[in-house]
C-alpha cells in the first residue's frame, strides 16, 4: 500500500526524541529509521515502509531540495550552497528566501520531526531518522576496500561475500541519474559507481583466488553491465570461462570487447586481451 | 561554468599522447569518444561556446 501525500492522517508527527549524535554506521543492522530514501537507479522514499507518492513526490522543488542535500554530502551543508545549487540564476537573497520556503514545505511533507536539522544556517538530514541508501553504499563499499587485502583469511572471505552481495543489491544504477541534469548529482554519482567498479575488479579477483570462478564471472558481468567499455573486465570474464571449460563464452567476450573498442574508439583489443584470445584458440 | 564528464579507458605506456577514452558534456548531454590527447583539447575546443565580447 502507497501513502498518498494527500492524506493528512499519515503525515503524523514522530515523538522520538532527537538523536544525540550521528551514527557511525547506521545503516548496518538497523532498519527502524521511519524514512528510506532511495537514489541508486530510481528516487523512492519511504515513510514507515510504505511508499510516498504524489506530484510533490515526482516533480516538486522541496524533493529536489532533499537531492541535493543528499548528493552534496547531507550534512551541514550551508543553505547558501544549497540556493546556489537549486536556483543559481536568482539573486541571493531571494534564493535563500526559496530555500527556507522549500525546506518548510520538505518538512511538511515527511511529518517526520527532527529529520532535518538546522543549525548555524547549515542544513544536515538525520541520518538516526533517514537511511539513504546511496550512504549506506559507499559506507558498505568503503568496508569492503579494507577487507580486500585481509580475504586470506577465509572469515573475511565469508564477510565479503556478504558484503559483496549487498553492495549489488544496493547498486541498482547510477545515482539519481533519471531525476535532474543539474551538475550537482556528478560527484557523488562518479564516485559511486567507480568506487563500484574497483570493487567489482577486486572481489573478483578474490574469487578467482579462491577458486570460485563462476562466482568471479557473475560480478565481471555486473560490471559490463554498467560500464561495456572496461576491458579488464573481459580480461578476467575470459579468464574466468576458461577456468570453468566454457570457451565459447570466453571466446564472446573477447568478441564482444573488440567490437565495442572498435566501435567507440576505433581501436583493437590491448596486447594482453589479444594473447589472453590467442591462448584460448590453441 | 562549464562541466564535462572525461573516462580515460586506455592509456599507453610508452606514448603519453596516446589516451582513449570518452568526453561527456553535462549541460549538452553530448558523448564523444577521444584516442588521444589532441583529440581531447579539440573536444574541448569545440564545445566551448562562444563568449560574448565584453564591452570596453
Amino acid at each position: 500500500m502507497g501513502v498518498n501525500l494527500e492524506n493528512r492522517h499519515l503525515r503524523r508527527q514522530h515523538q522520538q526524541q532527537p538523536t544525540s549524535g550521528w551514527s557511525r554506521r547506521p545503516d548496518v543492522g538497523r532498519l527502524d529509521q521511519p524514512v528510506r530514501i532511495y537514489t541508486l537507479g530510481r528516487f523512492s522514499i519511504q515513510l514507515e515502509g510504505h511508499p510516498l507518492y504524489g506530484k510533490q513526490v515526482r516533480q516538486g522543488r522541496p524533493v529536489e531540495l532533499l537531492q541535493a542535500l543528499i548528493s552534496l554530502g547531507g550534512r551541514d551543508v550551508g543553505l547558501d550552497t544549497l540556493a546556489q545549487a537549486l536556483w543559481p540564476d536568482t539573486d541571493g537573497d531571494l534564493a535563500r528566501n526559496n530555500v527556507e520556503v522549500t525546506l518548510h514545505r520538505l518538512r511538511r511533507l515527511f511529518g517526520v520531526k527532527n529529520l532535518l536539522l538546522l543549525h548555524d544556517q547549515r542544513l544536515s538530514l538525520n541520518s538516526g531518522l533517514g537511511w539513504v541508501d546511496a550512504w549506506s553504499f559507499e559506507r558498505l563499499v568503503n568496508h569492503a576496500e579494507r577487507l580486500l587485502p585481509l580475504a586470506a583469511d577465509p572469515v573475511m572471505v565469508r564477510q565479503l561475500a556478504r558484503v559483496g552481495e549487498r553492495l549489488m543489491a544496493l547498486y541498482q544504477g547510477n545515482f539519481l541519474e533519471r531525476e535532474t541534469t543539474s551538475t550537482w548529482p556528478l560527484r557523488l554519482r562518479e564516485r559511486l559507481r567507480s568506487k563500484l567498479m574497483r570493487h567489482i575488479l577486486g572481489i573478483g579477483r578474490v574469487w578467482e583466488r579462491v577458486g570460485e570462478w563462476e562466482r568471479a564471472a557473475t560480478y565481471y558481468r555486473r560490471g559490463l553491465e554498467i560500464d561495456p567499455l572496461t576491458e579488464a573486465l573481459y580480461q578476467r570474464l575470459m579468464i574466468c570461462c576458461r577456468e570453468t571449460g566454457h570457451y565459447g563464452d570466453a571466446i564472446a567476450a573477447y568478441l564482444r570487447c573488440e567490437t565495442m573498442l572498435a566501435s567507440h574508439f576505433d581501436i583493437k583489443p590491448s596486447p594482453a586481451t589479444q594473447s589472453l584470445f590467442c591462448a584460448l584458440k590453441r | 561554468m562549464e562541466n564535462y564528464i572525461v573516462r580515460i579507458y586506455r592509456r599507453d605506456s610508452v606514448d603519453p599522447n596516446k589516451v582513449a577514452g570518452i568526453f561527456e558534456s553535462v549541460e549538452q548531454e553530448t558523448e564523444n569518444t577521444f584516442t588521444d590527447l589532441s583529440s581531447l583539447v579539440e573536444l574541448l575546443s569545440t564545445e566551448c561556446p562562444d563568449h560574448e565580447p565584453v564591452d570596453e
